[in-house]
């Protein structure tokens, strides 16, 4: 009898094995993907037992708050609270109880909430007090530069992106349509109704044609391969290439005997698509990729689904293979299939205006523990990648210097500053167009990298005259204020 | 030869430590509650200290040689459930800590008055007949709905209890009895009228399962039942039929029975109905899954609202387990199922080490439901099973199944000590 005795505890024993091995499926192995479920009620109110940190730009503008209210257990709560309307608010993302998180909201979290020095229940005790705070993040957005750009854009459909080229700091970010971040912890599904996917930060995730400001990009590589600014060209009024042939805005005739600067002065097509031509697909490819292009820019302050690489797509979305075979021609000039960010060109602007290095783009002045000195994390200033000599970006300066003063960018001119821009128009089909303008400021010794893009233009708007505005007055504010 | 310590000495030992560690327990969730360290958890602690060893001088006294392991086992896990209870509920814990002190009242009344169970073997119809008509009265006008269960008995404004928690131990009893004077008979040659008490004990569970809507309490009784045939004639056949039968009979509910059927459709899938009948499941699973490997800790767990409420339904009785998982983690969740295993070990142990045949049932029978309940339920919380209105035993908030399985203890020291008593008897030389 004891034998059989032995086998049924066996049998128990089994039973108690089965619910060990459960309760390390739904404990251990499942429990990450429990915690994150969306109806999981229990999650939602750890999260709102922690104090998160404040964000605030550069300047000290608080653009994302806190407010104390009691839980249904009678616990400390904390919600979100941004008291700045739409400053900023694609980089600031949101942080609600039922559509999870984004922007800087999302990718640092962990910071925000403190979570990764807060031991939880022990450190809380031993603090005699409940609520973990989180970390105040600053950003490096200026915050006076920010409301002008948003002002300049409202209405209209697009992004303007200023950076500092010495360090990567990105001092405006500004994209619209806009939203209120409030308004998304209060009534999400108002924002997607609202249409014109105004959650969508243009500066990161917008894909545009360069047009012409891709010509930086195009007269770096011919610079680099040793094309004089002084070579001259035969001019007329098309290129020819294996498809239609390139012609320039407006029917304009390129005069015979240009110059090199010339034809970046006024941005003719029939230069650009012969100088692409002889410098071929492998290098130009090659230069786009020392500017950063067919990656995604590392910003970690937001998430990297947020931040789009820009580069060659085909109609399926995808980037283009190497051995896929492209019009080098249109390539050259920004068209073909070239999608770009405002960002990307931004850094190829910075790139220029500083001496050739592309800055490592950051939104992150820095992260502080609050009521502690210590355990400040300050931003790094890095740089990415280097795109060019010294003496190609002297040279490239010099030309951009000229479209301000003469060529297409005028509009942007500002007393006593010398600025060094370059306009864009690219054609989008059903008569709409995208104007970009990227400069930087002052020439001699820049402090501000900024690129404008504006999407659905009407035919008829250039990136001189819709663009290059915008960019003149966030530039004034951002140099007035040093 | 080295002088074997005295059984007594090590339960004194083991229930110092168990004393030290509810204390310790108690005084952390009273920490994280009031938010001050105080002596008044430590005079609890005392106090819970003195009962187990009051106690122990009785069981010292009534039956010496018992088996020193139950006490501590038992008291640690009722320490553990008046701790969970003052947790999730402070309110009942003074009710909770009452019911122990009638608990061990009863403990001691029984191995002081029942020196010998082999008494019990006179009565066994008689108990039988008592359980079955209290597990009954639940399923007439007396009998209340609880959680769609039907599982108590309540005269209103005077008490309210669950027969099961005594049935289970009468039922055990009578088969005890029963197996033991006709265990040969059914041990012989096979013969169709052995498998009359097996379709009784069949149809009975199925009664039950679609009276009560109670999984557990069918399967506990059934799944006794054959266990104790098994161990008495040695059939295997015996639990594999009947097993097999269950399942069918099982099967065969659910689809007549519209109740058991939603029970079980939750079970299979809770994210169907996830703020109604899933909704229970799936607060404990989103607690066990929020302890992670080491918990929250004792008190720290988003457990109870401010109106009093638990964030699970009824987290103090059928879901306590859950919380534990929770706030010690699957560490201290495993070691409570560990006091569970080692309780069924000693139990069966005790089985093992008796000469006669009812003694051998009748301790192994008890071991061997206690596990099974624990089984079905701890099963039910973590979705290994449909969920049951089982108790966890010692652990969950409510007197009928503290006292039942104090009771249950009480009966195994009497078994342990007349085994051990009869084994030095023969040892010793004539």
């Amino acid at each position: 009898m004891n034998r059989r005795i032995a086998r049924v505890f066996a049998a128990l024993g089994a039973g108690f094995a089965a619910i060990v091995i459960m309760l390390t499926w739904w404990q251990v192995v499942a429990a990450g993907e429990l915690r994150q479920k969306d109806a999981n009620n229990q999650t939602r109110y750890y999260e709102q037992r922690v104090a998160r940190g404040f964000v605030t730009t550069s300047d000290g503008v608080r653009i994302a708050s806190r407010v104390k209210h009691v839980g249904d257990n009678g616990d400390t709560l904390w919600s979100r609270l941004y008291p700045k309307g739409t400053l900023a608010a694609h980089v600031l993302g949101y942080d609600t109880p039922g559509h999870s998180r984004a922007g800087v909201e999302r990718a640092m979290n962990d910071s925000l909430t403190g979570s990764s020095r807060n031991l939880g229940a022990v450190v809380g005790l031993l603090d005699g007090d409940d609520t973990p705070v989180g970390d105040d993040v600053r950003l490096t957005i200026d915050s006076q530069a920010q409301q002008i750009a948003q002002d300049q854009l409202d209405g209209r459909k697009g992004a303007v992106v200023a950076l500092e080229p010495s360090t990567g700091r990105v001092l405006v970010s500004a994209s619209s349509p806009t939203f209120r971040n409030q308004q998304a912890i209060t009534d999400f599904d108002a924002i997607t109704r609202s249409g014109g996917s105004s959650l969508l930060n243009r500066v990161t995730q917008g894909a545009y044609p360069p047009g012409s400001t891709f010509k930086l990009v195009t007269a770096t590589a011919a610079l680099e391969d040793g094309v004089s600014p002084d070579r001259t060209f035969k001019g007329g009024t098309s290129f020819p290439t294996p498809g239609e042939d390139v012609h320039n805005y407006f029917g304009e005739v390129a005069p015979a005997g240009h110059t090199f600067a010339e034809a970046l002065t006024h941005s003719y097509n029939t230069t650009f698509a012969q100088l692409g031509t002889e410098l071929g697909d492998a290098k130009l490819r090659e230069q786009m990729e020392k500017f950063g292009f067919f990656q995604r820019p590392p910003l970690e302050a937001l998430p990297v689904d947020e931040v789009r690489a820009s580069g060659l797509y085909g109609t399926n979305g995808k980037q283009l293979a190497e051995s896929d075979a492209v019009d080098v021609a249109r390539v050259a000039i920004g068209q073909e299939r070239l999608l770009v960010t405002p960002l990307q060109m931004a850094l190829v602007t910075a790139a220029i205006a500083n001496g050739g290095d592309v800055p490592k783009p950051t939104l992150l002045d820095d992260v502080r523990r609050p009521g502690h000195g210590r355990g400040t994390r300050k931003g790094r200033h890095e740089t990415w990648s280097t795109a060019m000599s010294e003496q190609t970006a002297d040279e490239l300066t010099e030309m951009m210097e000229h479209v301000v003063e003469e060529g297409t960018g005028t509009a942007v001119q500002l007393p006593g500053i010398n600025i060094a821009g370059k306009t864009g128009t690219a054609d989008v089909g059903n008569g709409r167009l995208v104007a970009w303008f990227v400069a930087f400021a002052p020439a001699n010794n820049p402090r501000a990298a900024i690129a404008v893009a504006i999407e659905d233009v009407p035919s008829g708007g250039t990136g001189g005259t819709v663009a290059a505005p915008i960019a003149r007055d966030v530039l004034e504010s951002l140099l007035r204020a040093e | 030869m080295p002088r074997a310590r005295s059984p007594r000495a090590v339960e004194a030992i083991w229930l110092a430590i168990v004393g030290v560690a509810v204390t310790a327990g108690y005084g952390t969730v009273w920490l994280s509650r009031q938010k001050v360290a105080s002596w008044e958890a430590l005079g609890w602690g005392a106090a819970f200290l003195a009962l187990l060893l009051a106690a122990h001088l009785v069981v010292r006294r009534a039956v010496p040689l018992a088996d020193p392991w139950l006490l501590p086992l038992a008291g640690m896990l009722t320490g553990i459930g008046i701790m969970m209870t003052y947790r999730i509920r402070p309110d009942l814990a003074g009710k909770q800590t009452a019911w122990f002190v009638v608990a061990l009242v009863l403990l001691c009344a029984l191995v002081l008055l029942l020196r010998d169970h082999h008494s019990l073997e006179r009565y066994k119809y008689v108990i039988a007949a008592v359980s079955v008509l209290a597990l009954l009265l639940t399923i007439s006008p007396l009998g209340t709905t609880v959680n769609g269960s039907q599982l108590w008995i309540r005269i209103p404004g005077v008490i309210q209890i669950q027969p099961g928690e005594f049935a289970k131990i009468g039922i055990v009893v009578f088969l005890a009895a029963y197996l033991r004077e006709n265990r040969e008979l059914l041990a012989l040659r096979f013969s169709p009228k052995h498998l009359g008490p097996l379709l009784l004990f069949w149809l009975l569970s199925l009664a039950l399962l679609v009276a009560m809507n109670d999984f557990g309490t069918s399967l506990l009784f059934y799944g006794s039942f054959l266990l104790l045939v098994y161990v008495a004639t040695g059939r295997a056949w015996y639990p594999v039929v009947g097993g097999a039968a269950f399942a069918a009979g099982a099967v065969m509910v659910y689809r007549v029975a519209a109740h058991v059927r939603s029970r079980f459709d939750i079970w299979l899938d809770p994210w169907a109905d996830p703020s109604g009948r899933g909704y229970q499941p799936l607060q404990a699973l989103y607690s066990i899954a929020d302890g992670g490997l080491l918990g929250r800790g004792l008190g720290q767990g988003y457990v109870v609202l401010a109106n009093g409420n638990t964030v699970i339904p009824d987290a103090q009785t059928d879901f306590v387990f859950a919380v534990l998982a929770d706030e010690l983690g699957w560490v201290g969740a495993v070691g409570v199922l560990l006091l569970y295993v080692v309780f069924a070990w000693r139990g069966f142990a005790i089985a093992a080490g008796c000469r006669d045949g009812f003694s051998k049932l009748l301790a192994f029978g008890l071991s061997a439901v206690f596990a099974m309940q624990a089984i079905i339920i701890v099963g039910g919380v973590v979705r290994l099973l449909p969920l049951t209105g089982q108790t966890l035993p010692f652990v969950s908030y409510g007197g009928s199944s503290l006292l039942a399985n104090w009771l249950l203890v009480g009966l195994l020291l009497i078994v342990s000590h007349r085994g051990a008593a009869e084994r030095i008897r023969e040892a010793a030389p004539a």
